[in-house]
């Protein structure tokens, strides 16, 4: 399907803020995230931990600690102000409108229901229809999501599946209502990577019939360059650089992302057993307010005026939008020096 | 000439799911694996969860006890080793610092149990040791009285290194060391790992899921499916040209982030199976895109393929004559005949 830029986006945020009150004071866990999301499309988060890429999507469907305080410029989804929406108001988005499918489904599937009562739960509880029909749908979703003989897995509890077919299953709950975006916050990190390739396969293939918007949040690289049409790179809640998946994974323009990509190890032949790519020192501390870069202190480029003034904002040509003193064309340069291994073609690639 | 580890015809069965009723079923963990590690080397093992690799790791250390077969370590079953001795050579990383680390011992006391168990050290010796094996981790001396609890995950896992190395083991088995840390810190803990075994002439069991991480660190390459060696040979074999059609399956899912690399065609098919009631014939068969009749009768010998070797039948006439030079392709034949 598809995407249809010119229409207003599906979801629409702007100057996203999260903190936690602690005892050593505030915790800024997202510190100012815009993104917007068009219908059809697929947006992978990207960032370590404590980088705020999940708390940002709990946030938008108001799973946040209740004791945070959020604020945002703008908080759209689907032309509906969802901001400061009332706990049931919010219920009745959740596993309707948008729905979320976690990490691990060990976790996140309740393991004394079977797994008929978990989906037809969901359909149910947003009044879409009778019990007959919820239990039609959960089949042909089901086998949609490739599991045979539904109807006997309908009377099945978590335990008797294994983690793949339970991943397909909570895949198979967050459609039941056909919601309008899905939330997948790193859906195969718990799997095997034959079942992890499937569980994505199945995902694209889904939200192309479906006609869903997926956030994908990832830490994984590779994970994101097969699957998402735009990346948000996320370092210390703010969102660093953001564009097309190509042109950010393979022209990254802030030093943090190139930092990111150039760490991980390659299925390369030829190997030269070079040491890896680090980025060194570690993640700054979230407490409190913050004047500068927050990347400064591990940035290559970094000057002294990092420490002094917030970074701009800018936006290239193409629509990439980043997050630096630098200029563009400064990082270009940087970035482009001849020391880059030639991209070797996947050979051997069976 | 012999490695300094050699895992010869092992299998290590539990017995599961016994009750008054129902008789114990038997889980077939490793079923017949053999396989040589020459000094200052790094064998990788790959496969899914449940194929058996931590089993094969734990019976390396002398934590599970084989049903049949032996390791050797330095020409000697590791059973006649004592505990002490035994633990003065080889060492374990595990995968999760934060839940390999006794969280009420500081790092010095936690670096220094390996010297504490083998006993016979002063103090003063100890803290020397300990202090100077925190410098080649990387870890500040400021950090000695610290708990794990006020560390970040790649400081936890160079406390981990530094225990395995405080006794200058010759081998290091290292169970998926890397796969609980983000990518950033994976890269520093891998550039550590490779630096200490040039400085220590180290050799590493490096067990993992990751290929790209495989590939960066190691010189052979192991593939286990269901308790079984289905692949083995050097890297550039073993991932740049796969034979075994388990171990292309794994190298086509494993995603690149290189341009134009795209979702393999899903393809639906059975799960992993059952390892209490192992397919007959080769256990792969079920899953297997180039299964033939003979694979659900018989299992595959192993063969020697380039400069690997490799057991599945569709090489079987075709494979090289001089598969009795190979000697592992001699000790795996020999661990797949019940």
């Amino acid at each position: 399907m598809a995407i249809d830029y010119g229409a207003p986006p599906l979801l629409d945020i702007a100057g996203l803020h999260l903190s936690i009150p602690t005892s050593g004071g505030d915790l800024r866990v997202l510190r100012g995230v815009d993104y917007q999301l068009w219908q059809g499309e697929t947006l992978a988060v990207v960032g370590e931990s404590g980088s705020g890429k999940s708390v940002s999507s709990l946030a938008l469907m108001g799973l946040h600690p209740r004791r945070a305080s959020v604020s945002a410029e703008r908080m759209t989804f689907d032309g509906q102000n969802i901001l400061g929406l009332s706990r049931p108001a919010l219920r009745k988005l959740r596993g309707n409108q948008m729905a979320m499918i976690f990490q691990d489904p060990m976790t996140s599937l309740n393991p004394v229901l079977t797994i008929g009562e978990q989906l037809v739960e969901t359909y149910s509880a947003h009044g879409k229809g009778s019990r007959a029909q919820a239990t039609e749908r959960a089949i042909y979703l089901l086998e949609r999501v490739g599991i045979r003989n539904a109807r006997e897995r309908l009377g099945q509890y978590p335990h008797q599946l294994s983690g793949g077919l339970r991943q397909r299953v909570v895949i198979a709950i967050a459609l039941m209502c056909n919601p309008k975006l899905i939330i997948a916050d790193e859906p195969t990190t718990a799997l095997d990577v034959t079942v992890q390739a499937l569980i994505l396969s199945l995902l694209k293939e889904l939200q192309e019939e479906f006609g869903m918007a997926l956030i994908l949040i990832s830490h994984d690289i590779g994970v994101v360059s097969s699957i998402a049409d735009r990346v948000a790179i996320m370092y210390a809640g703010t969102i660093v650089e953001s564009g097309g998946a190509d042109e950010v994974i393979h022209e990254p323009l802030h030093p943090y992302t190139r930092g990111l990509v150039d760490c991980v190890p390659r299925l390369r032949p030829g190997r030269e057993r070079k040491p890896l790519v680090t980025i060194p020192g570690i993640v700054p501390s979230l407490l409190g307010p913050s004047r500068g870069c927050l990347f400064r202190n591990r940035c290559p480029k970094a000057l002294d005026t990092c420490a002094m003034t917030d970074p701009a904002v800018q936006r290239t040509a193409s629509g990439r939008v980043f997050r630096c003193i630098h200029s563009e064309a400064v990082l270009h340069a940087a970035h482009t020096r001849p020391a880059d291994p030639a991209p070797v073609a996947a050979g051997g690639r069976a | 000439m012999s490695g300094i580890l050699e895992v010869q015809e092992l299998r290590v069965q539990f017995k599961v799911g016994g009750s008054l009723l129902a008789k114990p079923r038997t889980l077939h963990a490793i079923n017949g694996v053999s396989l040589s590690v020459a000094r200052g080397e790094v064998l990788s093992i790959v496969g899914e969860s449940g194929c058996g690799k931590s089993t094969l790791a734990r019976t390396m250390l002398g934590i599970e006890t084989p049903t049949y077969g032996r390791v050797l370590l330095e020409g000697r079953p590791i059973g006649d080793y004592r505990r002490a001795d035994l633990a003065a050579k080889i060492q374990p990383i595990f995968q999760d610092p934060y839940s390999s680390l006794n969280p009420r011992k500081t790092v010095h006391d936690l670096i220094a149990m390996p010297l504490l168990v083998r006993g016979g050290m002063a103090r003063r010796e100890i803290s020397r040791l300990v202090t100077d094996t925190m410098e080649l981790v990387g870890l500040p001396r400021r950090m000695m009285h610290s708990y794990p609890s006020a560390m970040s995950g790649g400081q936890r896992q160079r406390v981990a290194i530094a225990r395995a190395i405080v006794t200058r083991p010759e081998v290091i088995i290292c169970d998926e060391p890397t796969s609980a840390l983000d990518v950033s810190v994976q890269a520093q803990i891998l550039n550590l790992l490779d630096d200490l075994r040039r400085q220590l002439n180290l050799t590493y069991i490096f067990i993992s899921h990751d290929l790209s991480v495989v590939n960066h660190i190691s010189d052979r390459v192991a593939v286990i499916y269901l308790g079984r060696i289905v692949e083995i040979g050097p890297v550039e074999d073993v991932l740049h040209n796969p034979r075994h059609p388990y171990t292309r399956r794994l190298r086509a899912s494993t995603l690149e982030p290189e341009r134009g690399v795209r979702l393999p065609k899903p393809v639906f098919q059975g799960g992993f199976p059952d390892p209490t009631n192992p397919p007959a014939g080769c256990h792969y068969h079920p899953r297997c895109s180039e299964a033939m009749p003979v694979c659900q009768t018989a299992a595959p010998g192993a063969l020697r393929v380039g400069h690997s070797t490799v057991a599945c039948h569709m090489f079987t006439g075709l494979a090289d004559d001089d598969e009795d030079l190979n000697p592992e392709s001699a000790q795996i034949a020999a661990g797949q005949e019940t």
